[in-house]
């Protein structure tokens, strides 16, 4: 090698920092600083930085599920009015409330609103 | 140095005075490993509480078997490497996004100050990437073997040695481009 480069590595060796008078209690007070912190962030702390988000992601959704196995009720109708209106199944009178179509026949209305009235 | 293996697991059980008497104890070593690659004491003190909080925060993966000193080596090497890397990131975007400046760059100061050719030497080995800067600085300045390099930094020991050539190689090219351009 360069012998000019001997000398500068020669030189490099003789370049050292001694640790300060409070070195050790700087490292030490870190420590428990960091300790102290980790008692109060509880849970979080026990699970990976990197699983952080995977973890709440599973807890949103399992909670997620839960609140909709509370609210939803357990007897839900078997038709709705969309059902009612594109079911091929419906009766006359259901379609003309679900449309709002004029009735097809004089005997049709007259028959609807004497319904209505027995009502 | 004389060492106890039985502070390390004593620190391990949490106990605050093994964990004092290890940094009391293992401190001048890596001061004088981070010293090798920062030239201002804050930065050295900095990094070495920096070593020191990674190694008890971590302290359970020491194995009963592990040769502890080695293990706090990797640790001191493995944090130089990492802040040598952001700074070299950051230098890089301030030439790129910072303000244009005038005044005569600081590299050019400094070397300005120092004897003989040493100024020119060091700015050449600031300017190399710090996988070249480090297995040098370990071989020539801490008189480490290869093997040593090679455990230190988790890697072959065919790749310690092309590291070393390359670094040595570019090492040259730099000093003979900066001396061109004092020169001229």
């Amino acid at each position: 090698m360069n012998p000019k480069l001997d000398e500068f590595f020669k030189s490099e060796r003789s370049r050292v920092f001694e640790p300060g008078p409070y070195f050790t209690q700087r490292v030490m007070a870190q420590l428990s600083g960091h300790l102290a912190a980790q008692r109060e962030n509880g849970i979080w702390d026990g699970v990976m930085a990197g699983a952080r988000p995977v973890f709440a992601l599973a807890m949103v959704l399992l909670l997620g599920f839960l609140a909709i196995q509370l609210f939803l009720p357990d007897n839900m109708p078997e038709r709705g009015p969309i059902d009612a209106v594109l079911s091929p199944g419906q009766t006359d009178g259901e379609h003309l409330i679900f449309t709002g179509a004029d009735p097809s026949s004089p005997e049709l209305e007259k028959m609807i609103i004497i319904t209505e009235d027995g009502q | 140095m004389s060492f106890e293996p039985e502070l390390v697991v004593r620190a391990q059980a949490g106990d605050g005075a093994a964990q004092e008497e290890l940094v009391r104890q293992f401190s001048p070593m890596v001061f004088r490993l981070v010293s090798r690659f920062f030239r201002h004491r804050e930065d050295v003190e900095d990094l070495a509480q920096d070593v020191f909080f990674k190694v008890f925060t971590r302290i359970d993966q020491v194995r009963p078997d592990e040769n502890f000193p080695g293990w706090l080596r990797r640790v001191t090497i493995n944090t130089c490497y990492d802040e040598l890397r952001r700074t070299r990131r950051r230098n890089a975007a301030f030439e790129i996004y910072g303000p244009q400046q005038e005044s005569e760059p600081v590299a050019a100061v400094e070397v300005a100050s120092e004897p003989g050719d040493f100024g020119i030497a060091r700015v050449a080995l600031e300017a190399l990437d710090p996988k070249l800067k480090i297995p040098l600085i370990l071989k020539e300045v801490e008189e480490l073997s290869v093997a040593e390099i090679a455990q230190s930094l988790g890697i072959t020991q065919t790749n310690v040695k092309v590291r070393l050539f390359r670094a040595r190689k570019k090492l040259a090219a730099s000093l003979g481009k900066v001396a061109e351009d004092r020169r001229s």
